[in-house]
């Protein structure tokens, strides 16, 4: 059995309990960075489920927008902010949230223009989605995989041969994840890794410098994962967004367990969760 | 209000009092050991080479995007 078609399931359920462990340490002590957190995890595990239900039931327009748009586009520069809010003073934190707020509403529209251009055609559920989404100009002696749809198509005034994919070739919405993506990288994993080095360098609370460790390490892979799909290598995607769940939850519970005999202290939080 | 020459700005006393917290309230068993390898050589390094890494998947992604890679 292919393994991309259950890993997805195995990451939705590990996000939903990671979303709703910092969902609930933020109805406990009402810190934003901990909202940004929740908001950016509940996303990575609707991105999951779109990616399961993509394996166990097959193509769905909205589900699609929730994969792409929420897991695609978002969920690495929303936790990435929270990282950002736990790290720096209050007033560059609410204009980075402004903008960030009004990038998201940008690239809102921007996903619902390219909406109506999806090609479900091109759609075979037995493969992920993220071998399938884009399409891709073919050159001379380039490889397209067994079965894929190829078409010749106007492109800047050229006809060019693409290998079809869901998304029309040239959509404005992918351009917008780049931003979105190196922001929350450099965010979640610089944080965390600062974090770790913070709490290395004061010889104090192990337990946060390998939580944060692992945070980052989560963070790294799914960062990894994603820029070889962009390369066209889409098959490792769901194995990395597995590998990030489980990393960072684990870096969440031991960066969030107190050590023994340790008082609460102001600045309790991991870099990341 | 400024404080006289001598006295500590609020914010300055609140700042001394945030570098002091771990001194203060960190017991000495969540202390990292003293001599410990992991936490003196290895957790470094791979601090280190990660930041590389995150540096590395980020140029990638710049290159991809602006077509180095096709």
């Amino acid at each position: 059995m292919d393994p991309n078609l259950f890993l997805p399931f195995v990451s939705t359920a590990v996000m939903i309990f990671f979303t709703f462990s910092v969902f609930q340490r933020w109805l406990a002590r009402r810190k934003s960075y901990f909202l940004f957190w929740a908001i950016g995890l509940g996303l990575f595990a609707a991105a999951s489920f779109a990616e399961a239900y993509f394996a166990a039931v097959g193509w769905s327009s909205l589900v699609f927008f929730t994969w792409y748009f929420f897991g695609a586009v978002l969920t690495a520069a929303w936790i990435g902010h929270g990282t950002f809010l736990l790290l720096v003073r209050k007033r560059w934190g609410q204009i980075l949230t402004g903008l960030l707020i009004a990038a998201s509403l940008g690239a809102l529209v921007l996903m619902l223009q390219v909406m109506p251009k999806l090609d479900p055609t091109v759609f075979d559920r037995t493969r992920p989605i993220s071998e399938q989404y884009r399409t891709k100009v073919i050159e001379p002696g380039d490889e397209v995989r067994p079965g894929s749809v190829m078409a010749d198509t106007e492109y800047r005034g050229e006809t060019v041969t693409v290998e079809q994919g869901v998304l029309p070739l040239g959509a404005p919405i992918r351009i917008s994840t780049i931003f979105f993506n190196i922001y929350g990288t450099l965010m979640l994993v610089g944080g965390a890794l600062w974090s770790a080095w913070l709490f290395l360098r004061k010889k104090v609370l192990p337990n946060r410098v390998l939580g944060n460790v692992l945070i980052a390490a989560g963070a790294l892979s799914i960062a990894s994962a994603s820029t070889l799909t962009r390369l066209g290598v889409g098959s490792y995607l769901y194995l990395g967004e597995l590998l990030a769940a489980v990393l960072m939850y684990s870096g969440f519970v031991l960066a969030a367990r107190p050590m023994p005999g340790e008082e609460a202290a102001p600045e309790a939080a991991p870099a990341m969760a | 209000m400024h404080a006289k020459a001598g006295e500590m700005e609020p914010r300055d006393e609140l700042r001394r009092n945030r570098d002091r917290t771990p001194d203060r309230i960190i017991p000495p068993s969540s202390r990292i050991p003293e001599g410990s390898r992991l936490y003196s050589k290895v957790l470094p390094a791979i601090i280190l080479i990660m930041g590389v890494l995150t540096l590395f998947v980020i140029l990638v992604a710049i290159a991809v995007f602006i077509g180095v890679f096709p």
